[in-house]
């Protein structure tokens, strides 16, 4: 308790909360740039942390982290294109509140849950990381694949219609993530004799083309961009007590969401670009109108953007305790700490503790902070979207993508695959597959490929090496829930069935 | 042209030839270490074809109509535009083909809307140059990022 307070005193200084306001700010910018990864930003602000002293470098890394995946929600919402892969799930229901001229209002609500996921993230880091660190430690191949294998259940329900086609679309993104060198293994395959290929399909250059491109061919046959003219009523429901009040009239919702984001988060290798979907879709499984998603619901909207701010601290807890970076910017983070002489462990809680406090408080004032700068930053970018003339707004979307895909790894193959992917895509949506469940195949696919084979290999000296993927509780658990999200589509379609014709006439509205 | 087709035989196709693609790329050489997984995909999309394939001739397919938003040529054309712009990048340079590619492409879809003057055409060249420069300063100077040069830098 002593540390905690020490830790306090530090941050009450005008100098860090200038570091905290300046590093949401740019985190925010960098995660509004569609190819512009949190990752990025951090490995961009790395070399400026050196001269810092220890606890402001990583006050800095921890904000624009924060900002960096909220950020994401902007492009998400105003042009249909995940700034981040946390926010996939966020233009779900944000790009349709924004056709329908409600884009400050879903800007609003996106920024007060993203405010208060980070500050739940935070709460959880300061006092669940010990238990909750054991429990990531229990994870092992064999649990990883059932967290994958759960991944593509779900995408049967993120479909917007045919299970099947949203089924043809994560299996499609899943055997282009196997496009490349394996694994496990280390031979490449399916390269077509394109040495291009040998690196694979890197996940943000398809996400970017996936989503972005068919976006912009449709601005393209419409002659305009799809946002709708902000209106007066939207403007009010925008206001801030409105949407707080709005935000917290549905606190089951906001408390699944970060736990969701928490237990999401403290799984190694997987991060809000999970834990936006997985709670997007458990929103839309427990809401009484699970029919209206997708049409611009504010509930998925608090789903996607508090569960993925959870997993910013969230992530945390494996990499202070145990060293095992939760997220990709967060092995930015470890390097910063070892940097600093900081080992992660016992000791960075007494030892190093105000100092440890400190940069998780910090966490938490980033996610307060995000709350004006969001609320006057979403303004003035809704503003600038919607002034441009859409002839301008094409070509200037595809060169912050082209960009941002070339920035990815220096490559312009990398713009190319983009390219071809968002024109396959923009095919692919008329005939009802939709980018999603292809991105989230893609996500998944080397999680379960790791797991599938580290399992089998595990397992060799056993009759039926498979089995090894039935041996402990933790999988079964993971099964039930597979089993679980499988069937409800037909068990949510039978109990309609029971209620009668006013409840199938009810959903159809 | 025929516009509402069955979009379950569609997409039930669609993936028998990625499935077909994926299949006879298989190395036979490939240890099964490196193959294992992939097989295993390759079987489930085949299966998840199939079904649409079939559900394509039953009573319920899913029937749509495709490509019924606006312009299809304007789509095609902007295609064409990107994947130039993508092309031209590695010949021109960034700066170059980008104040290219947004001035043409915003000249071409703004005549779907409005008369565009020379002296309009040339002020958006100006302001596609400001843009290409604010992003390039960016990349170049702020995040260490070599953009590809050609003519002019």
């Amino acid at each position: 308790m002593e540390k905690f307070i020490e830790a306090l005193v530090l941050l009450a200084d005008p100098l860090v909360i200038l570091i905290i306001f300046s590093g949401v700010s740019s985190g925010l910018f960098v995660g509004a740039m569609p190819g512009l990864t949190a990752t990025m930003a951090l490995a961009v602000l790395l070399p400026f942390t050196f001269t810092l002293p220890p606890l402001h470098g990583l006050v800095a890394l921890g904000a624009v982290y924060m900002g960096a995946i909220y950020g994401g929600s902007f492009a998400a919402i105003l042009v249909n294109t995940p700034g981040t892969p946390s926010s996939i799930a966020t233009a779900f229901e944000g790009y349709p509140m924004s056709k329908k001229g409600r884009a400050l209002e879903a800007i609003s609500i996106a920024t007060i849950a993203s405010a208060i996921g980070g500050i739940a993230g935070v709460l959880f880091l300061i006092f669940l990381a010990p238990p909750l660190a054991r429990l990531s430690l229990r994870f092992g191949p064999a649990e990883y694949f059932w967290v994958a294998i759960l991944g593509l259940t779900l995408i049967a329900s993120l479909s917007e219609g045919s299970i099947l086609k949203g089924l043809l679309g994560g299996a499609i993104g899943m055997m282009l993530g196997t496009i490349g060198v394996a694994p496990i293994g280390g031979e490449t395959r399916f390269t077509f004799g394109m040495p291009v290929m040998q690196g694979g399909i890197e996940m943000i250059v398809a996400l970017i083309g996936l989503f972005v491109l068919p976006e912009l061919y449709n601005m393209a046959a419409l002659g305009r961009t799809a946002l709708g003219a902000v209106d007066v009523s939207s403007m009010e429901k925008a206001s801030f007590w409105r949407v707080c009040r709005k935000v917290f009239s549905m606190p089951g919702n906001l408390i699944r969401s970060c736990v969701i984001g928490e237990i999401v988060a403290i799984i190694p290798g997987a991060g809000g670009n999970i834990a936006n979907l997985v709670a997007y879709n458990e929103a839309k499984r427990a809401s009484r109108h699970p029919e209206r998603f997708g049409t611009g619901v504010p509930e998925g909207l608090v789903a996607t953007e508090s569960s993925n701010n959870v997993t910013v601290a969230g992530s945390m807890v494996p990499l202070l305790t145990l060293g095992i970076p939760g997220a990709p910017p967060d092995a930015v983070i470890l390097g910063v700490l070892l940097l600093h002489g900081l080992r992660p462990g016992i000791e960075l809680f007494t030892t190093s503790g105000v100092l440890t406090y400190g940069f998780m408080i910090s966490m938490g004032l980033a996610a307060v902070a995000m709350v004006p700068v969001g609320l006057l930053g979403g303004r003035l970018i809704y503003r600038i979207i919607f002034k441009t003339p859409y002839y301008f707004l094409v070509p200037t979307i595809g060169l912050a993508t082209i960009l941002g895909t070339f920035a990815l790894r220096n490559s312009i193959s990398d713009v190319i695959i983009m390219l071809i992917l968002g024109t396959a895509g923009y095919l692919l949506k008329q005939i009802g597959i939709a980018p999603a469940p292809m991105v989230l195949g893609l996500i998944l696919g080397s999680i379960a490929e790791v797991g599938y084979v580290q399992t089998m290999l595990g397992g060799a000296a056993y009759r039926y090496p498979v089995l090894r993927l039935f041996e402990n509780a933790l999988s079964w658990i993971l099964i039930g829930l597979v089993v679980f999200s499988a069937a409800w589509p037909f068990i949510a379609a039978f109990v309609r069935r029971l209620r009668g014709p006013s409840a199938q006439k009810e959903a159809k509205e | 042209m025929i516009r509402n087709v069955n979009t379950d035989l569609v997409a039930g196709v669609v993936g028998i030839g990625i499935t077909t693609v994926f299949w006879f790329s298989i190395d036979p050489e490939i240890m099964r270490l490196s193959i294992m997984f992939p097989k295993a995909m390759i079987a489930i999309l085949a299966m998840i074809s199939a079904a649409l394939v079939v559900r394509g001739f039953t009573r319920g397919a899913e029937r749509r109509d495709i490509f019924d938003v606006g312009s299809n040529v304007r789509v095609l054309v902007t295609g064409i535009f990107f994947f130039g712009w993508g092309i031209a990048i590695s010949y021109l340079g960034f700066f170059v083909s980008s104040v290219a590619a947004i001035s043409l492409q915003a000249l071409y879809l703004a005549l779907a809307r409005r008369r565009v003057t020379v002296a309009v055409f040339l002020l958006w060249v100006l302001i596609a140059a400001g843009e290409v420069t604010f992003f390039f300063l960016i990349f170049t100077r702020l995040l260490h990022v070599p953009l590809p040069t050609g003519w002019l830098f």
